[in-house]
């Protein structure tokens, strides 16, 4: 909503995330070995695992080895690093739980690999994906080019809670079709209503490409989650663990931002202006390192019981900073929504860019989402007269147009807002000033609503080997400042 | 009442292994006792404990602190290897294994009591200083209930083994040319049995015969005339006796060949021993030999008519005892050549299976991607396994104790006891 702000960064920011996405696409040149990640592991500097989280890789891969013919890189450190099982909790019980949950890894080490509760493989060997009927249906339904082989929808379809090997897991794939995905949907958003306002337009890409969304999109494919994940699980099934926290590679754009806690804590409001810089494509904050924060957390735990703190960080034992819990739907939907992008990335990677944008307009940007709906106006007239002014227009003025009833039990007033003599728009209400102010939010929502067509062209055509010479879209300078 | 020959071996559970099962060819009453020694001696006549030679049948007491074995238990290999070994038995032991092998054929033995009984010597009574009783019962050997004793395999010997006609539907013959071969072979028994107007033994059952009489009747020569109708040339009259030769004794040089056999091959590993011993038992032959003796044969002797109904039965019968192919009365009527009977005799059962079935026949089923056929019922247990819950629930259970499948930790059912008044 729109609220007192100085400035707003609108186009060229949005173009920047835009510009991201192409670096993100570069960065992770198309190759589906470990290699690739080998730039963002060392970008984020995760630290080491545990003791045994190099070796479970290791002996993860090995066992492998003859299938994939992957490489040893001994850069896969797993990018989850704490291994117990973190439940829903509240700020007030954090501490206990989190040293106990310490103190049981530590005195009984997991002997399974990876992190999983139970002996054998945490997801199915790939040559299994040829044995599964509900894979290759699944195949099938999507209309899969044939270059995509079966294996990689397998992998897919394996979490990242499920399976901590980057390499078997479809983290990467889910990052390459956030970027495509998104890319697609901003696009498709900026071109097709220029004036829409910036907080609408987040909402507008969580309605298309968020977690809820991209979890409706799998759930209409047909995609069934297995109860637990493991080796013997038919591929065909998503496979995730509610209970653990997922390591999906945060967005290519944004940035964390320094008073990231204080936000959280005393939930600190976040401007647009400061939205479009920092946060991510759905305007949620970028919080890198979560798993980092929770084993600070431990340490300094475990550290109070030893009795070796610091006063600062005495301070921060009392006052706990209440971390972002991931409910269990949270994750459900985080998984699906992984496993939809990760499709996306693998079409990108088998097929191509055409055609996986052609998958994301057929899937995502098919659905129906009423823009009209998402707005919410305080002093809708004084926005109005406010962009009346902006624009030049002469000065609004609300006019009945026609009423009935007025003394009866159920008026109906038709008020219509003139900018001169040119009708800007009209609304009905049982009162004047209802019928007044649905004017005049029908007014500001034709104004950001307005549309060139269905048919304007796009950036992403640039891409195609005959594509016109471009001639820039008409975006709009921003909304109104109140 | 009529005396019931021995013509297989038992194929028991415990006999399986055990070359002293062996029927011994001979009857006891064989000239030279020397040569009857040594035959008994690497025939391993089982039945013979070695304790009853040893100290029980004597009334010795013995200084064992194991108690005495019954009759049947002295059966487990460690008894018979040492039998196995030429070791010249005394006279005494020589004789009563002779009346040994005479009472097996006489009526089949029933798990005994032991004749005499021993009585453990009193602690005064022993001479040995070293002897130390035991405080309590660790460590001392268990003797097992009677509750079992007569659904115990090892309790009981080889005569009270099920002896059957032909081979066991798992033991059948399943080669092809060696089906040939046999075939042959029972053709031309039939047509000899037919042939010498011995109308009344054809009913009969024929001697098995080993290797030799297999030799003898394929050496005979066929003579197919058009109509169908066979002639056999040769030692038909030799042919003819070892078919008659059930219940009677057998002839000397079977015996010596087989004792040659066994002088032969003494190996000093039971295993091999056990092998060669497989290899002496029906059919005989080997499938590269039996290939090409079927290359030598033209191809006449297959329009062999069998019209005969007889000669027919005669021969499917013979079949049947050395192959374990039982032909089905409804094929027999479209059977009226050798060569039909060879064909059904080559041809593969059907399926007992779908799965099987849609191997042979619809393999492009399972080579639909998106299907999977199964090979056994899925159960709901293989679902849950799909979906990866099984392993949770097996954890959870184990957690509290509880087995996932199976019923052995529930209280066996005792109504049918109650019935049979807790028989």
């Amino acid at each position: 909503m729109p609220g007192s702000r100085r400035t707003q960064l609108r186009t060229p920011s949005v173009f920047l995330k835009l510009r991201n996405t192409q670096l993100a696409l570069g960065l992770l040149s198309l190759k589906l070995s470990p290699g690739a990640h080998e730039e963002v592991t060392d970008s984020r500097a995760a630290p080491q695992g545990p003791a045994g989280g190099k070796d479970d890789d290791d002996i993860n891969i090995t066992k492998r080895c003859e299938i994939g013919n992957y490489e040893d890189n001994n850069n896969t450190t797993s990018y989850f690093l704490h291994k117990t099982n973190l439940k829903q909790y509240s700020a007030a019980g954090t501490a206990q739980a989190l040293y106990e949950d310490y103190q049981n890894e530590s005195e009984s080490p997991n002997p399974n690999r990876n992190g999983s509760q139970f002996p054998g493989l945490p997801s199915p060997p790939p040559h299994r994906a040829l044995e599964s009927a509900k894979l290759a249906a699944l195949h099938a339904r999507l209309n899969l080019s044939e270059r995509l082989p079966l294996q990689s929808l397998a992998r897919c379809l394996v979490d990242s809670t499920a399976d901590e090997s980057l390499q078997f897991n479809n983290t990467h794939l889910a990052f390459l079709g956030r970027t495509i995905v998104n890319y697609h949907v901003s696009e498709y958003l900026v071109a097709k209503y220029p004036r829409l306002p910036m907080e609408i337009v987040f909402a507008a890409m969580k309605g298309y490409a968020g977690n809820r969304a991209l979890y409706a999109i799998a759930r209409q494919w047909g995609v069934e989650p297995a109860a637990a994940p493991g080796e013997e699980v038919d591929p065909g099934l998503l496979q995730f663990d509610v209970k653990k926290t997922g390591t999906e590679l945060d967005a290519a754009v944004g940035y964390k931002r320094k008073e990231l806690d204080k936000i959280i804590k005393f939930k600190f409001r976040r401007g647009i202006s400061s939205r479009v810089v920092f946060d991510d494509e759905f305007g949620d904050t970028v919080s890198m390192g979560e798993h980092e924060r929770i084993l600070e957390r431990q340490a300094l735990e475990w550290r109070a019981q030893q009795g070796i703190l610091s006063e600062d960080e005495m301070i921060q034992m009392e006052d706990p900073v209440p971390l972002e819990i991931e409910t269990a739907e949270d994750r459900k939907f985080a998984s699906y929504a992984n496993f939809s992008r990760a499709v996306v990335g693998a079409v990108f990677l088998h097929s191509g860019r055409e055609v996986a944008k052609n998958f994301v307009r057929s899937h995502v940007l098919s659905r129906r989402l009423d823009l009209e709906e998402m707005f919410s106006f305080s002093r809708p007239t004084r926005e109005l007269a406010k962009l009346c002014q902006r624009e030049g227009f002469e000065r609004p003025v609300a006019r009945i147009l026609s009423e009935t009833g007025r003394l009866s039990r159920t008026p109906v007033f038709v008020v219509g807002i003139y900018s001169g003599r040119d009708r800007l728009s009209e609304g009905w209400g049982p009162s004047i000033e209802h019928a007044r102010l649905t004017a005049a939010m029908n007014g500001l929502k034709s104004w950001y609503l307005y549309s060139p067509g269905d048919d304007v062209r796009m950036p992403s055509e640039t891409y195609d080997e005959n594509a016109k010479p471009w001639t820039p879209l008409y975006v709009d300078m921003g909304e109104v400042i109140v | 009442m009529r005396r019931i020959p021995l013509l297989r071996r038992p194929c028991g559970l415990s006999f399986a292994s055990s070359p002293s099962v062996v029927v011994p060819r001979f009857s006891p009453q064989v000239s030279a006792p020397a040569a009857s020694a040594t035959a008994t001696s690497t025939r391993c006549i089982s039945s013979t404990p070695s304790s009853w030679s040893r100290a029980g049948r004597f009334g010795q007491p013995t200084l064992d602190r194991e108690p005495e074995p019954t009759p049947a238990s002295s059966l487990p290999p460690q008894q018979s290897t040492e039998l196995s070994e030429t070791k010249q038995l005394s006279a005494e032991e020589s004789r009563e294994v002779d009346d040994l092998v005479q009472s097996q054929y006489d009526e089949p033995t029933i798990p005994l009591p032991p004749r005499t009984r021993t009585w453990a010597p009193k602690q005064e009574e022993i001479k040995d200083s070293s002897y130390q009783p035991a405080d309590t019962g660790e460590g001392l050997p268990e003797l097992k209930s009677t509750n079992d004793w007569f659904s115990d395999d090892e309790n009981w010997d080889a005569t009270s083994q099920f002896v059957g006609f032909a081979p066991a539907s798992d033991e059948r013959v399943q080669d092809l040319r060696i089906l040939e071969v046999l075939l042959r072979r029972a053709v031309v028994e039939a047509l000899v049995m037919n042939q010498e107007g011995k109308g009344k033994s054809m009913a009969n059952t024929w001697g098995m015969g080993g290797r030799n009489e297999l030799v003898k009747a394929l050496g005979l020569r066929v003579v197919v005339k058009e109509g169908g109708e066979a002639e056999v040339q040769g030692d038909v009259k030799g042919v003819l006796e070892s078919l008659e030769e059930v219940d009677e004794q057998p002839p000397e040089e079977d015996e010596e060949d087989e004792e040659d056999k066994w002088k032969d091959e003494e190996p000093a590993d039971m295993e091999t021993e056990q092998e060669a011993i497989e290899e002496e038992i029906a059919p005989f032959v080997e499938p590269e030999e039996a290939a090409e003796m079927c290359k030598g044969w033209d191809k006449t002797w297959r329009n062999i008519s069998l019209d005969d109904m007889g000669l027919k039965f005669a021969v499917t019968k013979r079949i049947y005892q050395l192959t374990g192919h039982r032909i089905h009365d409804y094929k027999l009527h479209s059977i009226l050549t050798v060569g039909g009977l060879l064909k059904v005799l080559h041809s593969k059962p059907k399926p007992t299976k779908l799965f099987e079935f849609i191997e042979e026949r619809k393999p492009e089923l399972t080579n639909l991607p998106n299907v999977k056929v199964y090979s056994r019922r899925v159960t709901p247990i293989d679902k849950e396994k799909e979906v990866g819950r099984w392993k949770v629930i097996e954890r959870e259970l184990e957690k509290r104790g509880l087995p996932a499948t199976g019923h052995s930790h529930l209280p066996k059912p005792n109504q049918r006891a109650w019935i049979l008044g807790k028989a």
